[in-house]
């Protein structure tokens, strides 16, 4: 039934009267007020249509909103900020072209770009193009090539060619008077570590030394590095009692120990200096005043003293370093150097030359030799094709003991000379230009032109290291080379057109390791550095595991899975101090120790503090396998005559096997699982009843809404994580010493198969007072002069296994 | 122009006392010094007939080396020990010629080597000392005396693969297993 319409008007039976007439004036005001409304309208749409909406039909495009090149161009700008305002991202550029990303200068400002998060070195382009890299202190670093070559780098550094980068060590700057210096470093080191930095063999200027730092007078607590150092050669010429010396820092702790010789030194920045006003204002009355200076660019970080006595420079990208290893190393070196001629240093590179015509590295007739030696651009030096450096035809002048006449002015080089630095740098031929100089003047392909004559020659150090004095005698020797800036590629590619084998990162790893020494002590900076970064990747791994692939380590008994816990070791094994743990570094009492760990005719020397750490040397004789992080442990009485059965039947089996511990918290953890499970299914419930709800009374379709559970699911898997690891060895005493049944006294840091060996070894940290109850109990059984043997166990086996244990010396060497 | 504050050469005994009954630790280091040895050098005509004998090396890989190198037609070997392990090159000599049923025979040399050890300080006031001591090395030569010792020439090696027939047609893009499977129905055939 049709509803019966009620009427307006009144001539049609409503209430409404129409007016006879309209005044105009009114009239015209209503027609303003539409206009205005029409032109705002018109100005400002408020419709809520997108920009390509609003298309005429025939301009619409097909996923017009993905592609505002769609859009006609006028209408571009204002469909991105609609794109952008909506919460959605605004649309993404296509990437630039590779030609046009190619183009030189665009190439040259993306590098620029890419520089200002980690640094690089000059050889970073090469070697991404065929290395792995990672940002390791602040640098972009080439970490292992990504061909295999494990074995074979190896085998370079033993018997071929190992090439490595280490220009990444920062070089400083030292000058001031040699007593100065010398009570300066003295605050920072001790003389219980080996010789000092003003040691009469390293202030001649001829040999680089080492010196372990300590933050000011804190020994033996608060190690910094190990630093290797060089003194410049004192000459008549220079000004009386000034020295310089050149420390290379590593730079995890660069910054540290660069502070801590601030504060020792009483350095300032020589970027703000505070001047007196003006020389009239002197007098004794008036108070001084000061204006301050500030160098607006500082090519290099400056610090000196109030007296200018000491003054300390950080020569950043200013040099390059670069390792040799290998008996081969020699032949590389004397294929792509060739001296300067006619020099001034006649004799210098005489015996330069002498001294790479030897065999190997380590014949040098002086260890840690430092020699300068002018040679000619090393780019005019390379072979046509890559290819092995052979050996010379030269008779070899290789008599030892002619060589140790060396001339005096052997370690001299303009390198020193910062203004010679940076003119080298200047005058550098490009590669472009070098090339189009060939191109203009070769006549035979391939031959020396006439302008290569011309080209200049650029001063070089060579530095001898001697290689390790145990084991593998004379392994890892070979040559630093120190070349200043901008030469680095023309350099390296010499290099490695000559057959030397470039190397990364895990090549410092694995020589040190073959070598049987360790490069960063777990209390030191850069030690407990990479400690951290080892301790978080590990935890990751192990999380990233599906459950029944982690091992169990509650059940293993195992406290510190991921991290070794030497603050909590050196804990349980001391009556009572909190100090913080630290390595052993006396050179006399580490001498008797090692003497009494080989011979047992010497006493346990009893000045040994029973809270130090001992770097040992493990070495697996039959079978078993050594990770990092692995307990070493105290061997019983029932593991001795167990050893005894065994050695009679050949018997290879494990000596021991942990009885595993039942797992309080497998339970806790499935109901935790369980109750999360239920309960996020509870709140997906509820969600879906909350849409249906609305759905009814909504004429639209209600999506469900979003979960929202991020919060709730990262606190279970907290939650789950401390379910699975044991707990933390700092709460309660005793946890670690006695966390399984053998009592463990001492870490392995780094451990794996050792070719140079042909077993499994590894170096590791154990407690004095353990090591003290080991050699107690040797004298005990009355087999007082036999090896020393430990139990190992790996943190994620049952298995003990008998080790040999050594006292390393080689925390008193220079790094390997 | 010569350096005049070089290190003296010293002469002495030898640096590690192996005899550990009578070790002592006040003689074994008078001067406080760490001694670094430097490594034999190998003669400049290095090659593998020339066999450098260690005491650390296994015995029957020593054995093993020699025996394979005279077996793959090598008429003589020399063997080179030095020091301690003089007693171990002379039981490897002795064994090898026992082995070899009268085929080998042996001449021994003996020398003596300058050796130059570097004595580090361990006090800042001295300074690095060099000290030259001698030591006995032993040169043995092991050659094939055999009376019947025939040098059978090198005969060429036959290609072991026919060459492609010209016949053949043409197909485009074979597989290497194709190929391979149509050479051996050739050589079937044939």
């Amino acid at each position: 039934m049709a509803s019966q319409k009620l009427e307006y008007d009144a001539s049609l039976g409503g209430r409404e009267t129409l007016p006879s007439h309209v005044a105009t004036y009114q009239y015209a005001a209503g027609a303003l007020n539409e206009i205005k409304t029409l032109i705002e309208e018109a100005q400002l749409p408020a419709s809520s249509k997108l920009i390509f909406q609003t298309l005429p039909k025939h301009m619409r495009r097909r996923a017009m909103s993905h592609h505002p090149k769609r859009l006609p161009r006028k209408y571009r700008a204002a469909h991105k900020s609609q794109m952008g305002k909506a919460g959605n991202q605004p649309v993404t550029n296509k990437r630039p072209s590779r030609k046009y990303r190619r183009r030189p200068k665009n190439l040259m400002r993306e590098y620029v770009r890419r520089q200002r998060k980690h640094r690089w070195l000059e050889t970073h382009i090469w070697h991404a193009k065929r290395f792995h890299m990672i940002d390791r202190w602040g640098y972009r670093l080439p970490y292992a090539s990504c061909d295999k070559t494990f074995r074979a780098c190896y085998r370079a550094s033993g018997t071929h060619c190992l090439l490595q980068d280490m220009s990444f060590y920062s070089c400083v700057q030292l000058q001031g008077s040699l007593e100065l210096l010398h009570a300066g470093f003295q605050r920072l080191s001790s003389d219980r570590c080996g010789l000092g930095i003003a040691a009469k063999t390293f202030v001649q200027g001829y040999r680089e030394g080492s010196i372990e730092l300590f933050a000011d007078g804190q020994y033996p607590a608060g190690a910094l590095q190990r630093v290797r150092f060089m003194w410049r050669r004192e000459t008549e010429g220079e000004k009386a009692n000034v020295r310089t010396l050149w420390l290379w820092l590593h730079p995890a702790a660069a910054e540290a120990t660069i502070e801590q010789l601030n504060s020792v030194f009483q350095l300032k920045s020589a970027k703000q200096q505070t001047l007196p006003l003006s020389e009239q204002d002197t007098d004794k009355s008036k108070p001084l005043r000061f204006w301050t200076q500030t160098k607006a660019v500082e090519r290099h970080r400056t610090y000196v003293n109030a007296e200018d006595a000491v003054e300390l420079v950080v020569l950043e990208q200013e040099l390059n370093r670069f390792r040799l290893t290998g008996d081969n190393c020699q032949r590389v070196l004397a294929a792509s150097l060739r001296a300067e001629r006619p020099t001034k240093l006649e004799e210098q590179a005489a015996y330069c030359e002498a001294t790479l015509q030897l065999e190997s590295p380590q014949q040098a007739p002086v260890s840690n030799l430092i020699m300068g030696y002018q040679v000619t651009d090393p780019r005019l030096q390379r072979p046509r094709q890559r290819s092995k450096a052979a050996k010379s035809d030269l008779p070899a002048t290789g008599n030892t003991l002619c060589l140790q006449q060396r001339p005096d002015n052997l370690p001299d080089s303009s390198l020193w000379d910062a203004e010679v630095r940076e003119r080298l740098g200047q005058n550098m031929l490009t590669v472009h230009k070098y090339e189009q100089l060939r191109q203009q003047s070769v006549v035979v392909p391939g031959e020396h032109c006439a302008f290569e004559e011309r080209v200049q020659s650029l001063p070089l150090l060579l530095i001898q290291r001697p290689g390790c004095h145990e084991g593998r005698l004379g392994y890892g020797s070979g040559w630093d080379v120190i070349a200043p800036a901008d030469y680095g590629m023309a350099l390296w590619k010499t290099f490695v057109m000559w057959g030397a084998r470039p190397g990364g990162l895990r090549e410092f790893d694995s020589v040190a390791r073959e070598a049987g020494v360790e490069q960063h002590l777990p209390d030191t900076i850069a030690g407990k550095q990479l400690a951290a970064l080892a301790t978080a990747e590990r935890r990751l791994r192990y999380f990233r595991l599906p459950p029944n692939k982690r091992c169990n380590y509650r059940k293993l008994s195992v406290v510190s899975p991921f991290a070794a816990p030497w603050q909590q070791l050196v804990r349980d094994w001391r009556e009572a101090s909190d100090a913080a743990f630290y390595v052993l570094r006396d050179h006399r009492l580490l001498h008797s120790l090692k003497q009494c760990v080989l011979h047992g005719l010497v006493d346990y020397p009893a000045e040994v503090p029973d809270d130090s750490l001992i770097q040992i040397r493990l070495q697996l004789h039959a079978r078993g396998q050594l990770k990092a992080n692995a307990l070493i442990c105290l061997p019983t009485a029932q593991d001795w005559q167990r050893q005894r059965r065994q050695l009679k039947h050949n018997d290879l089996a494990p000596v021991h096997l942990e009885p595993p511990l039942p797992d309080a918290n497998e339970r806790r953890r499935k109901e935790t699982r369980l109750g999360h499970k239920r309960l996020l299914k509870r709140l997906r419930a509820r969600r879906v009843r909350e849409k249906r709800k609305l759905q009814e009374t909504s004429t639209r379709r209600v999506h469900i809404r979003a979960a929202q559970t991020a919060q709730l699911v990262r606190e279970q898997f907290e939650r789950m994580c401390r379910l699975w690891l044991p707990t933390e060895p700092a709460e309660t005493r005793d946890s670690v010493r006695r966390q399984c049944s053998r009592e463990v006294f001492g870490y392995v840091t780094t451990a794996g198969f050792s070719y140079s060996q042909a077993k499994v070894c590894g170096v590791g940290y154990v407690v004095a007072a353990g090591l003290r109850q080991l050699l107690a109990e040797r004298v005990d059984r009355g087999n007082g002069g036999k090896t020393l043997l430990c139990l190992v166990r790996d943190a994620d086996s049952l298995v003990y296994r008998f080790a040999r244990l050594e006292i390393s010396e080689s925390v008193l060497l220079s790094p390997c | 122009m010569m350096d005049n504050s070089n290190p003296t050469i010293e002469r002495g005994a030898k640096p590690r006392n192996n005899n550990r009954r009578n070790y002592n630790p006040q003689r074994a280091n008078p001067n406080h010094r760490v001694v670094r040895k430097q490594p034999p050098r190998a003669a400049a005509t290095d090659n593998r007939h020339n066999i450098y004998i260690t005491s650390k090396t296994d015995f029957r890989a020593q054995q093993k080396r020699c025996e394979d190198l005279l077996n793959s037609g090598a008429k003589e070997i020399y063997l080179h020990c030095m020091g301690y392990s003089i007693t171990r090159g002379l039981n490897l000599a002795l064994r090898l010629i026992q082995n070899s049923e009268g085929a080998l025979s042996y001449v021994i040399n003996t020398s003596t080597i300058k050796l130059l050890d570097e004595l580090h300080p361990l006090c800042d006031e001295d300074d690095l000392t060099f000290r030259q001591r001698n030591n006995s090395a032993l040169h043995i030569k092991i050659y094939n005396s055999s009376l019947f010792d025939i040098v059978v020439p090198q005969l060429p090696v036959p290609a072991n693969l026919p060459a492609h027939d010209q016949h053949q047609p043409k197909t485009k893009q074979q597989t290497h297993r194709k190929q391979q499977q149509q050479q051996q129905k050739q050589r079937q055939q044939k």
